[in-house]
């Protein structure tokens, strides 16, 4: 291919250029020669004729006389001189008025008798030249004509013989020419032109530029040159593409590398609700694996779920809302749409995923809308871990406190019903074993069903299992009742007996961690709802009585000191957190009694010396982390009564007390100080002393020197002391104690 | 305040509970274990969740009783029940909807801000709808 191509350009350009000009040079040559070769003839020719004049003249002049003698002999002699010229053909001579010539050469031949001549006349033909010459005497007198021919023979074939010679030699001037005309053509122009033909095709085969090396300063060179800047400014712009697609490409992979890399689950819908386009991999992890394209979104979100579940048609409906609104009204509808959701809520890989939805806008309507799902399963479990260690129990409890923060009677309530409930299905079974109705069935199935969903309240998974299986057992014997038979069958009611065990067993369960968990521990399952203004009024009337009745009066009104410090394990994470810090709070002993007056006190005093403890004493994470201490901080409330009635231990493990800074803050408000340092009671004095703070900015939790002083005021109007005790980098003990009696070293230690 | 909710149920422990976790969301509850005199709430309720198994009553007669005694009512009447067959013929019962009990308020609480979101959204179709008609056309 590339072999005739080049071929074809070498024909195409040199060949025909070449034979081209051999033609038309031939052509030229050819005519020029002629033209040349014919005006030399006639110049021949014309000499030829002058000269053939000039004999026949002489020759005239030469018979005059011996024909004005009628001497024919004479005439004759001179015939043949003149015939003696080798370029006369023939000769002859006529007396005027003859027909026939006196005399001829060669004799003969009879020639016609020329036209009256008066005048000397030349004829010239292709091969000859007749002159014809009138003879005339010396007197004037007309005596005949004289005519010679000569030969051209001679002269043309010496004119032939130049006319070969200069055709030869047009020839080879055309052939010559032709030859170098193809060799400059072939430098000039062919091997240029196939030079470039070359490049072309490497650009062709895929190179991106192909430089032509040619310096000539003609229009090849200039169009080499041009392919060469060509060539330069297709390279250039090949490679500014390429960084472009190169720097898109980069973009595009670090796009989605960020998508990948992002928590969120970003997942781009359509009006038909659908998955449309791409998804990050996060979606995948989330949503579950497998191609998300072309499934709802709302099955997504929402799977297993009942096609008129209320989330499902709120979804479907903002969906639907979404993609008719205009996209400068988003704020309108983007509260509407979900902000959260639990996937697979009840099994142990339940994730919450935060939702947010953004319009993608296209024409002025709503294209696409993304979705963006965070899941925040880990971040709420680790809020729910630093609200209470014990994670697998933190709902239950959580519903536990929320009972018994609203009165335990509910829940107290709720088991002795349960109870009674449990008792009437023993006896239903009974009297099923002997005959049953459907009434029957029926109002036992609405107690079961009551049963199992006070259980779920409660989040008493167990008992709310049994009573499922037991409304199952009841729908098999409703069954069974309609149809007729009288008595349940057996194996029926065997199962029914077995559940009901079951959940008397969960019942015992759960009402022995309600009673680990109340605050009065067991005796919250005896406590009745008694108004504690009649109990105030009973105590003002006969509490003092140092009497039986005196003391049965002061312990009803006495209340369990974990209805009031319970709250403080709640509050007291929060609290914590505010001040960057991981503090929990435990409290031992919450049956013990404490004298209404004191239950009155003691949640501002405790709340004071937790959120004290929390400001003053713990250490931020990073220090507990290098004092070699856990990340969170403890402080324990332990509660205990002996006959000079109830004492509390607050101790943290903490920084303990800096005696230093509480000794330098004493001297610079003024407030005398003690010169030992190692003086705890002192010490004790001047930090519950009013008006003392050692931090130099009050935190919002302590700081501002009012709470502890307000403490000790209200602890001693109830005959309490303060008693403290504080180890450097151990932590701070503060006990409460009735002032009747001083034991802090036995205890505190 | 997001709505008004009032729950019947025949068990105030339920009742609590569900009180406690949709005031949490900002909801205004109110409850009743007794169907008697429940109607008197209705014209300042949104949404009101009607437990299926209710002793001497089913929550279709319920929900009809209701009906009778507010018609002029603007409340949404919403079957809760565990059993999904149930759920499925609200309409048959004439409730608006159903919301499935799994147990958990969570999954309540859930249910009843998508049913407060759509009565968001319907009034705003409906103020849309209006504004599309042009200011020329009476609502």
């Amino acid at each position: 291919m590339v072999t005739s191509e080049s071929r074809d350009g070498f024909f195409s350009v040199g060949t025909r250029l070449a034979a081209g000009t051999i033609a038309v040079l031939t052509l030229a040559c050819s005519v020029v020669f002629f033209k040349l070769a014919t005006r030399e003839r006639e110049r021949i020719l014309d000499d030829k004729r002058v000269a053939a004049a000039m004999v026949t003249s002489l020759f005239a002049t030469s018979v005059a006389a011996p024909l004005d003698f009628g001497d024919a002999d004479a005439v004759d002699v001179h015939l043949h001189y003149v015939r003696e010229n080798p370029a006369v053909v023939r000769a002859s001579v006529w007396a005027a008025g003859a027909t026939t010539p006196i005399a001829s050469s060669p004799p003969g031949l009879l020639q016609p008798v020329p036209a009256d001549v008066n005048e000397p006349i030349e004829l010239v033909r292709d091969d000859e030249v007749e002159a014809i010459a009138p003879i005339i005497s010396r007197r004037g007198i007309k005596l005949g004509v004289a005519r010679v021919v000569f030969s051209l023979a001679k002269e043309n074939a010496a004119l032939a013989a130049n006319r070969r010679g200069l055709l030869y030699l047009s020839v080879l001037l055309a052939v010559v020419t032709g030859g170098l005309l193809i060799v400059f053509a072939r430098r000039l122009i062919v091997a240029p032109l196939e030079k470039l033909a070359h490049a072309a095709r490497r650009v062709e085969a895929g190179a991106t530029s192909a430089p032509v090396d040619l310096d000539s300063r003609d229009e090849i060179g200039r169009l080499a040159r041009a392919w060469n800047a060509m060539g330069t400014a297709v390279e250039d712009r090949e490679r500014r593409l390429a960084d472009r697609e190169k720097r898109l490409a980069d973009a595009n992979k670090s796009l989605h590398e960020l998508l990948d890399h992002m928590r969120q689950a970003i997942v781009v819908m359509g009006p038909d609700g659908a998955v449309h386009d791409e998804q990050s991999r996060m979606a995948g992890a989330i949503f579950g694996q497998g191609a998300l394209e072309g499934r709802l979104v709302a099955e997504l979100l929402y799977p297993d779920r009942q096609e008129w579940d209320t989330e499902i048609l709120a979804f479907q409906k903002w969906a639907a809302l979404a993609f008719d609104i205009d996209p400068t009204e988003w704020n309108r509808i983007a509260d509407l749409a979900p902000t959260e959701v639990c996937l697979r809520a009840g099994t142990p890989d339940a994730s919450i995923l935060e939702l947010e939805f953004r319009p993608i806008a296209r024409e002025g309507a709503v294209f696409r809308v993304m979705m963006l799902a965070t899941n925040v399963t880990e971040e709420r479990k680790l809020e729910g871990i630093v609200r209470n260690q014990e994670q697998r129990h933190a709902r239950q409890i959580a519903t536990m406190r929320r009972l018994l923060g609203g009165g335990s009677q509910g829940f107290v309530d709720f088991l002795s019903r349960v109870r009674a409930e449990l008792e009437g299905c023993e006896d239903f079974a009974e009297r099923a074993s002997r005959r049953v109705s459907v009434e029957d069935v029926e109002s036992i199935f609405r107690e079961v069903h009551t049963l199992r969903g006070e259980a779920n309240v409660f989040d008493i998974a167990d008992l709310a299992a049994e009573a499922v299986a037991m409304e199952t057992s009841l729908l098999e014997l409703r069954k069974v009742t309609r149809a007729g038979e009288s008595a349940a069958p057996q194996d029926v009611l065997a199962e029914f007996r077995q559940r009901t065990a079951a959940a008397r067993a969960a019942l015992n369960r759960s009402e022995q961690m309600f009673v680990d968990m109340a605050p009065a521990g067991r005796l919250a399952l005896e406590q009745v709802v008694v108004r504690r203004s009649h109990l105030e009024r009973l105590e003002a009337l006969v509490g003092t009585r140092k009497d039986e009745l005196g003391m049965v009066v002061s312990m009803l009104a006495a209340r369990p000191i974990g209805e009031i410090a319970d709250r403080l394990i709640d509050q007291t994470p929060a609290w914590a957190e505010k001040e960057g810090k991981k503090v929990r709070l435990e409290l031992d002993g919450r049956e013990t009694l404490v004298s209404q007056r004191l239950a009155q006190m003691l949640p501002g005093v405790l709340t004071h010396l937790v959120r004290n403890a929390i400001a003053h004493g713990i250490e931020r994470p990073d220090d507990r982390r290098s004092a070699g201490k856990p990340e969170m901080g403890t402080i324990r409330i332990e509660c205990r009564s002996d006959t000079g009635g109830a004492w509390m231990l607050i101790s943290d493990d903490g920084a303990g007390i800096d005696a230093r800074a509480v000794v330098a803050a004493a001297k610079d408000r003024g407030i005398p100080a003690p010169v030992r340092l190692d003086d705890e009671r002192a010490l004790t004095d001047l930090l519950f002393a009013e008006g003392l703070t050692t931090e130099a900015h009050g935190t919002e939790l302590a700081g501002r020197g009012v709470g502890l002083g307000a403490v000790r005021r209200h602890l001693s109007a109830e005959g309490y002391d303060i008693v403290m005790k504080s180890v450097r980098g151990r932590g701070t003990t503060i006990l409460l104690e009735p002032n009747s009696r001083r034991q802090f070293g036995e205890r505190a230690s | 305040m997001k709505g008004t909710i009032l729950i019947l149920d025949d068990s105030q422990a339920v009742l609590d509970a569900a009180k406690a976790a949709l005031e949490a969301k900002g909801y205004e509850v109110v409850t009743s274990s007794r169907t008697v005199g429940a109607s008197r709430h209705l014209r300042q309720t949104d949404v009101v969740i009607i437990d299926f198994h209710m002793p001497g009553f089913d929550g279709g007669d319920v929900v009809s009783m209701l009906r009778k005694g507010a018609p002029d009512a603007a409340c949404r009447y919403y079957l809760y029940t565990s059993d999904a067959d149930v759920g499925r013929q609200y309409a048959a019962l004439k409730f608006d909807g159903a919301f499935l009990r799994k147990g958990d308020t969570v999954s309540l609480v859930a249910q009843v801000d998508a049913v407060f979101r759509t009565i968001r959204m319907d009034r705003l179709t409906a103020q849309l709808r209006s504004g599309r008609t042009g200011p020329g056309e009476t609502k």
